[in-house]
């Protein structure tokens, strides 16, 4: 899959190259608004992740030109401003998603992957990884043929996590999507709850699940 | 004289001049006018005096010699020549109007038709020939039967009167364009004078820049007027510079909490760069690196959240929703943090709590307010949420039984970056934006956010949140 990156930064625009390569994607990078405008309108990319502030043509240009010549890659725009009008501004010039400098580069990865998986996929009934099951209709999870007693908000965590294995997810990803908090308060709030999960998941097995990624979050990794 | 809005300055000062002179000039010419007029009137009443006179003693000549023609013919001749000018004219008919007798010259210049009718108690009339002007009245003077009565008719020269009239005129006139100027020039001054102390007051306020902010009108050497003027302006610099010192204050303090973890950083990234090391080291030092990276960027975050809720135009998302429902969810994200700590947090709301409240907001306050609890709260210890909701207010609470804070931090924990005990909740990784968050959460709803404390026992905080949008 193939990602245009429009950055002008050097710095960001290469770990952003070389975080998305090492996770599978190609990439291209240009460093100017023109530039990223023609490469983009070649229709190759899966992808176009584009900066706002751009030297020249900056990133509103890029995305509302794109949108004029009828390109419909999914742009995802990256903002210093967080202001409500900037993401209204871009989500109307036809932006598919955005995020705020400075992010968790977990959180764009899974926000990249939210957008290409958009579409066709289904949510499956059932889970399976190594020898979990989680049966997302029942809100049932047995590991080893063992049932496990779960509350519904650790069932909701495990899902999350399962679902979405491999992703580091940050643990303001993951207090949003369990608990609908949306803020990120710098405690260890979450962790506890990972704790108690793994507990009852990982503790009575030899096999662990779910593993810390310090100073990022939590990922489900059933091949370690 | 000043170069900023000449126009409104000078409509004022113009404005002032014009009633102050046009006044003063009224009063000149009222008071002088009343002067001339009292004058003319007491020259009149002499005149009449004297021709009152001269009627009396004419009678009294009638009755005493009713036929005595000499005697009266030289009353008149005596009467007339005793002055180097006659001035009086006296002229005595009989009831045919047949002259009796007559002062000489009288004829030509007064003939006996110019005189009025005798009437009793009447005032003199004046009479002007030619050039010359006269007071004139009549009289009767019975004598017994009807047929014997005579008319006197007396004139009175007034030309005396006239000239001292004419010359009080010809003196007034010059003085009174002299005060008109004078009235002018003196309005103009007073009402220089009067507006000084404004021109001072603007002159202060124009010299007042962020170094100077510590200057004060002396509102005393005012008038009183002005010196409410002087001191509402002094009380607004008063505020401006609390303000001025609190957002420099907050500048500095800014700084240094940017300071602490980036150097933290790069004395991490040093060391570890200092020689070589082991993939394991490396992986730790920038998973430490990446912790304190979160620590920056959560502190910015929290820095542009409390920035924007203080601009005018920011707006919340109220939507219909629960308050009981929201303290619910609150707690039960914090309740396995909590019971680590060995504290229980209970919701005490009876039944919904309806409201139109910012949802992430709300949950942000009471999230902030909760993990402040827990910083605070030891072993055993509670936490109680509560939400209620009378007169159209929603009141959220959420208290504690922790340490408390004591009585000299309470005015300002709303503060930013303000904390009670910087070693022991700097430990916790609070910046001190926590409750400066709650409270712009609260303001942003048009509501406030209030707090009570007992040191030992524990603190209360309570937001009071308008439960509709309120207009503004």
């Amino acid at each position: 899959m193939k990602i245009l990156v429009v950055e002008d930064e050097k710095k960001a625009a290469a770990y952003l190259r070389k975080g998305l390569s090492e996770n599978g994607f190609v990439v291209d990078v240009a460093s100017q608004g023109e530039e990223g405008l023609d490469l983009a309108r070649r229709g190759e990319y899966e992808l176009v992740i584009l900066d706002v502030m751009l030297p020249g043509r900056d990133g509103w240009s890029v995305l509302g030109e794109l949108r004029r010549a009828g390109c419909q890659t999914p742009v995802l725009f990256l903002t210093a401003k967080d202001g409500l009008e900037d993401r209204v501004k871009g989500l109307n010039l036809g932006a598919d998603d955005y995020l705020v400098k400075p992010f968790a580069f977990s959180e764009l990865l899974a926000r990249v992957r939210s957008i290409l998986r958009r579409g066709p996929a289904r949510q499956p009934e059932t889970l399976k990884k190594a020898d979990l099951e989680i049966d997302l209709v029942r809100h049932r999870a047995a590991r080893a043929g063992k049932k496990l007693d779960l509350t519904p908000k650790e069932f909701a965590l495990l899902a999350l996590l399962a679902r979405r294995a491999g992703e580091v997810l940050s643990r303001t990803a993951i207090a949003e999507q369990v608990w609908d908090m949306n803020f990120d308060g710098g405690t260890n709030v979450v962790d506890v709850h990972v704790r108690r999960l793994r507990s009852k998941v990982d503790e009575p097995f030899d096999r662990k699940l779910i593993h810390t990624v310090r100073g990022m979050g939590y990922v489900f990794d059933d091949a370690r | 004289m000043s170069s900023t809005t000449p126009a409104s300055r000078g409509s004022l000062a113009g404005r002032l001049t014009l009633w102050y002179s046009l006044s003063a000039f009224l009063l000149v010419l009222a008071s002088t006018g009343y002067l001339y007029w009292a004058l003319a009137g007491n020259l009149d009443r002499e005149d009449d005096g004297t021709i009152f006179d001269q009627i009396h003693i004419l009678r009294i000549l009638l009755r005493d010699h009713p036929e005595d023609a000499a005697a009266i013919r030289q009353e008149v001749e005596v009467e007339s020549s005793a002055r180097q000018h006659a001035r009086l004219f006296i002229r005595i008919l009989d009831p045919q109007g047949k002259v009796i007798v007559e002062t000489s010259g009288m004829a030509h210049r007064l003939p006996s038709g110019t005189f009025p009718e005798p009437r009793e108690g009447a005032e003199g009339i004046v009479v002007r020939t030619g050039t010359e002007s006269f007071r004139v009245m009549s009289a009767t003077a019975p004598l017994g039967r009807q047929e014997n009565a005579r008319t006197i008719q007396v004139a009175f020269d007034r030309s005396e009167e006239e000239k001292l009239l004419s010359e009080f005129r010809t003196r007034l006139l010059p003085l009174l364009g002299v005060s008109l100027v004078l009235c002018g020039v003196v309005g103009y001054q007073i009402a220089r004078r009067g507006l000084r102390p404004v021109e001072r007051i603007s002159e202060t306020a124009r010299a007042i820049r962020s170094t100077t902010l510590g200057e004060r009108l002396p509102a005393g050497e005012f008038p009183a007027e002005l010196g409410t003027l002087a001191r509402t302006f002094n009380e607004m610099l008063d505020r401006l510079q609390e303000s001025f010192d609190r957002i420099s204050r907050f500048s500095a303090d800014i700084a240094h909490e940017l300071r602490t973890p980036l150097s933290n950083l790069r004395g991490e990234v040093e060391v570890a760069l200092g020689k070589a090391r082991s993939p394991e080291e490396y992986r730790e030092t920038l998973s430490s690196f990446l912790e304190e990276a979160a620590r920056l960027s959560r502190l910015i975050e929290s820095l542009l959240f409390l920035a924007r809720a203080e601009h005018p135009e920011t707006q919340i998302q109220r939507e219909p929703l629960d308050v009981a429902q929201v303290l619910g969810g609150v707690r039960e994200f914090y309740e396995a943090a909590a019971g680590e700590s060995g504290v229980t947090v209970g919701v005490t709301a009876s039944g919904p709590v309806p409201a139109h409240l910012d949802r992430t907001l709300l949950q942000r306050a009471i999230g902030n307010l909760v993990e402040n609890a827990l910083a605070h709260t030891g072993r055993g210890g509670t936490i109680t949420l509560g939400a209620s909701r009378e007169n159209g207010k929603v009141n959220v609470e959420v208290s504690d039984t922790g340490c408390g804070i004591a009585a000299e931090h309470l005015p300002r924990v709303f503060d930013r970056l303000y904390r009670a005990d910087r070693s022991r909740t700097a430990a916790t990784g609070g910046a001190g934006l926590g409750l400066a968050i709650v409270k712009s959460i609260a303001e942003l709803h048009g509501g406030s956010a209030e707090i009570e404390s007992e040191p030992g026992k524990g603190t209360r905080v309570r937001l009071v949140l308008p439960a509709e949008m309120t207009k503004t």
